[in-house]
């Protein structure tokens, strides 16, 4: 039977997209570029137009991620506690509104940004328009939202302490840019104890102002919804806008190696990395060819190796993590908590032969496919083109910057990956970090 | 709306088509019907290993996932109680890829003594990862086998315990390649800006050709009706106690799922939700409460999941459960309410037919349960839900000899 099967040798001819002209390959690219126009208050509104869906998706984003805070907690519990009353509407009024239109509330708030938005059906985005404003424009604050918030948020951090994986996330981030640092302060327990009203009163007054706001939206018909946003937040100055100066202390870059005890661990969780270069320096794409290499994909190195050759992770991969002033390079994984000492040295193991040995055509090119079709797959959708824009737009990256790195890609020799392997990971720099059985066994 | 062609292969293989004009990538998916369900109550976890070791080769192929890779695409597989799941995105110039490595795995999954060793090794790491090493992670450990005492529900799809996976010995995971993997017992589905007629044509080329008996017959044997409640209570290093209540409800298929689904929302979907607003916000009794139902194909679970205050006994929580979910049952539902949860789901299904991939997911996920068209029938069978359909459903539901409870107690030590 096996026979007859015969023309299976022979695979179908394929497009090798590392090797297509990016200007001709692609289309779509022009769903990229967003038609922007300005509120009269001077809000710009980033209009992405696309589909044939019935649904909008409209975001209010502002600079007042967790950086911008003096109080750890503040710029979250600001945007938490936004649904949890307004002058004219409770809590539960707001919730119960959103969902009489079927309408889902984002809120966001990360390291550098919050945002604000709503997913809803286009047709109903004029009913939820104004509980928006309202919850944007005059939130109440109301303590006794907070107190429960608190406590709630409380007990998720102390069940997410328990879980090797996120200590070892926070304890990297803490010990990567140092606890004064806006990027490393992370909360602990007795912070939910001492968040006051106050903080959060003011976050909102300094940061949450039209003068801090952009807006973004997407929908099949984004111009029908334009003056139904004008009305809602363009017509005049809102907010204070006071931001404060933000301070950079040093980062310290010395190496450190550091161990979280968790003796009944069945799995350790590992990190290793370090701070690195910025999207806008000419390496970066560099960088990020050897990082997908050594572990940004099922096939990449590390993958190979300590999964589908050794059997001691579910996963590891290595990411470029970028926030708006730094990126780092991590290295994460779970592991066999007996193994976890052999998972080290593989990593290791791993850096150094790409210090040393070329990386043959072969592999780099599937590396370089993987890459621009992975691209390709994060615009599908017709959400997707306003979250691959802000990706360049909060990174201060030229217009060109999507085909300019899948042109970069292409070009990426195996020389320029084994440079970038010296110059960007200097194993005797990087922080090594476990949280898991005290013995490391081999 | 997902619009669709289908044809059928001699050997009996499905095979939908969607055209989406506007979608960068092709998504390629290929469902087989085959889950946790079939496994023998002595060796599960098999169907879950099963889907790693389809990564592992076949007669052409050294690896899956390197030529679908240097072709621009990516993979991955899921594997429920029902379904074994494989989806494909990939640039449509290379689509004829996707059909040349499912097709290949299909023909001559190569099945070597190391693959399968090491799959095992990584599918415990997973177990130790997802099911030991989390606060609550073994809850669908303990709550399947209290609420099924028969039905092959009552482990989950990771196995009952990882020396399952690590005793399966080479020949039953053979037998089991060749029991369920057949083109007539699965279903592929294709979304991107396609041509139709090409992608039939590459389904006749590719899948036409594999011959393979396929003879199994699903009998399952049927859960008895619960006459009594039932209850468990384990102590554990968690930072704090821990209610899981399961009551037995309609699969996917029974026409009381949507106003099952619709419940669920009614109860816990939203701050504004009822039990929500009663027993988080205003009692005070937990800090966080979810009800959902698992959608399986069979009868399946109405699960209310709520983590106990932090100041509160787990008794008075577990009452105040009780008494929150007797008021509701006794309870005039106004209008808005349902309507609330019905904008819900119709929100819900057109964000779910945003994306090339989740379509093409939909379509084979849907004609598995009969019909790849349902998809298109899913927000009038919501809408039809009457206020009589959601007392009626709840009164038989939510009963408490219909409960089982799970506690989880803090380990105080």
């Amino acid at each position: 039977m096996i026979n007859s099967h015969s023309f299976r040798k022979e695979p179908p001819r394929i497009t090798h997209l590392h090797k297509i002209s990016a200007q001709d390959g692609f289309s779509g690219l022009e769903l990229l570029n967003p038609v922007l126009s300005r509120l009269s208050n001077s809000i710009p509104v980033y209009q992405f137009k696309s589909g044939t869906h019935e649904l909008v998706k409209l975001e209010l984003i502002f600079k007042a991620g967790s950086r911008y805070q003096d109080f750890p907690l503040t710029a979250s519990f600001t945007n938490s506690l936004l649904r949890e009353g307004s002058q004219e509407y409770s809590s539960y009024e707001i919730a119960d509104t959103f969902d009489l239109f079927g309408a889902s509330l984002i809120l966001s708030c990360e390291r550098d940004r919050a945002t604000v938005g709503v997913i809803c059906m286009a047709k109903y985005l004029s009913s939820v328009l104004p509980l928006l404003e309202s919850i944007i424009k005059f939130p109440s604050f109301p303590q006794d939202e907070l107190n429960l918030m608190l406590a709630r948020q409380k007990q998720e951090f102390h069940t997410n302490m328990e879980k090797v994986g996120y200590v070892a996330s926070r304890e990297f981030n803490e010990t990567l840019f140092g606890k004064e640092h806006p990027y490393g302060r992370m909360a602990e327990s007795e912070d939910f104890n001492n968040l006051r009203i106050d903080h959060i009163k003011q976050f909102h007054r300094n940061y949450y102002s039209s003068d801090n706001c952009e807006i973004f939206i997407s929908s099949a018909n984004p111009e029908l919804s334009a003056e139904l946003i004008h009305n809602s937040f363009g017509k005049e100055i809102w907010g204070i806008n006071e931001p404060k100066q933000t301070f950079w202390p040093d980062i310290d870059l010395k190496p450190k190696e550091l161990h979280f005890a968790r003796e009944n661990a069945v799995q350790s969780a590992i990190r290793i990395g370090m701070t690195t270069i910025t999207p806008d320096h000419e390496d970066f794409t560099t960088l990020k060819v050897l990082n997908t290499l050594l572990g940004g994909f099922f096939g990449s190195r590390l993958m190979k190796n300590i999964r589908e050759e050794k059997g001691l992770t579910y996963g590891i991969g290595a990411n470029l993590i970028s926030f708006e002033k730094f990126t780092y390079m991590v290295i994460s994984s779970e592991v066999n908590a007996d193994k976890t000492k052999q998972v080290i040295d593989e990593v290791f193991n791993e850096i150094s032969l790409l210090h040393n040995i070329p990386v043959i055509e072969e592999e780099l090119n599937l590396v370089k496919n993987f890459m621009i079709g992975g691209f390709l797959q994060s615009i599908d959708g017709p959400f997707s083109f306003a979250e691959k824009f802000k990706e360049r737009h909060y990174l201060n990256l030229e217009d060109s910057h999507f085909l300019n790195t899948i042109q970069h890609i292409q070009n990426t020799t195996s020389l320029d990956i084994m440079n970038a392997a010296k110059l960007y990971y200097p194993v005797n720099q990087m922080i090594r970090l476990v949280v898991g059985k005290t013995e490391l066994n081999n | 709306m997902i619009n669709f062609q289908k044809h059928i292969l001699a050997n009996g293989l499905r095979v939908l088509v969607h055209i989406d004009k506007s979608a960068p990538i092709a998504a390629f998916n290929m469902l087989y019907n085959v889950g946790s369900k079939d496994e023998s109550p002595d060796r599960t976890g098999l169907a879950h290993l099963f889907e790693h070791l389809m990564f592992g080769g076949s007669e052409n192929v050294i690896s899956f996932d390197g030529p679908l890779e240097e072709a621009g695409g990516q993979s991955n597989a899921f594997t429920s109680s029902d379904i074994t799941n494989y989806f494909i995105t990939i640039p449509k110039q290379n689509l004829e890829t996707a059909f040349w490595l499912e097709s290949d795995r299909l023909n001559s999954l190569t099945l070597n003594q190391n693959s399968i060793n090491v799959q095992k090794a990584v599918v415990i790491e997973e177990f130790k990862q997802r099911y030991l090493n989390q606060p609550y992670g073994d809850a669908w450990l303990l709550l399947r086998p209290l609420a099924y005492k028969v039905h092959p529900y009552s482990w989950p799809t990771i196995g009952k315990d990882i020396s399952h996976i690590e005793n399966a010995g080479d020949d039953e995971i053979r037998e089991f390649f060749n029991k369920h993997y057949a083109p007539a017992n699965a279903i592929l589905a294709v979304s991107g800006n396609v041509d139709p007629d090409e992608i039939f044509r590459f389904a006749e080329k590719w899948f036409g050709p594999i011959q393979r008996n396929f003879s199994y017959k699903r009998l399952l044997p049927s859960e008895p009706v619960q006459i009594k409640e039932r209850s468990m209570t384990v102590i554990r290093d968690v930072p704090y106690d821990s209610i899981y209540l399961s009551f037995h409800c309609p699969g996917r298929k029974h026409p009381d799922f949507y106003s099952t689904d619709l419940i669920s929302d009614i109860l816990c979907g939203s701050e504004s939700s009822h039990l929500y607003r009663e027993l988080v916000k205003k009692k005070q009794l937990f800090s966080e409460l979810d009800a959902f139902n698992t959608g399986d194909v069979e009868n399946g679970l109405f699960i209310l999941a709520g983590k106990v205050k932090n100041n509160i006994n787990i008794e008075e929580a577990a009452n105040g459960l009780r008494g929150g979910i007797s008021e509701f049952i006794t309870k005039n539902l106004e209008l808005n309410e349902l309507d609330k949860v019905k904008h819900k789901a119709e929100t819900a299904i057109a964000y779910s037919e945003l994306k090339a991939l989740d379509k093409a997911m939909n379509l084979a996920i849907f004609e598995n349960l009969g019909n790849a068209n349902l998809v298109n029938e899913e927000l009038a069978n919501y809408e039809s839900v009457t206020l009589n359909d959601i007392s009626r459903v709840s009164n038989s539901i939510l009963e408490f000899n219909n409960a089982s409870f799970l506690y989880y107690k803090k380990d105080t030590l």
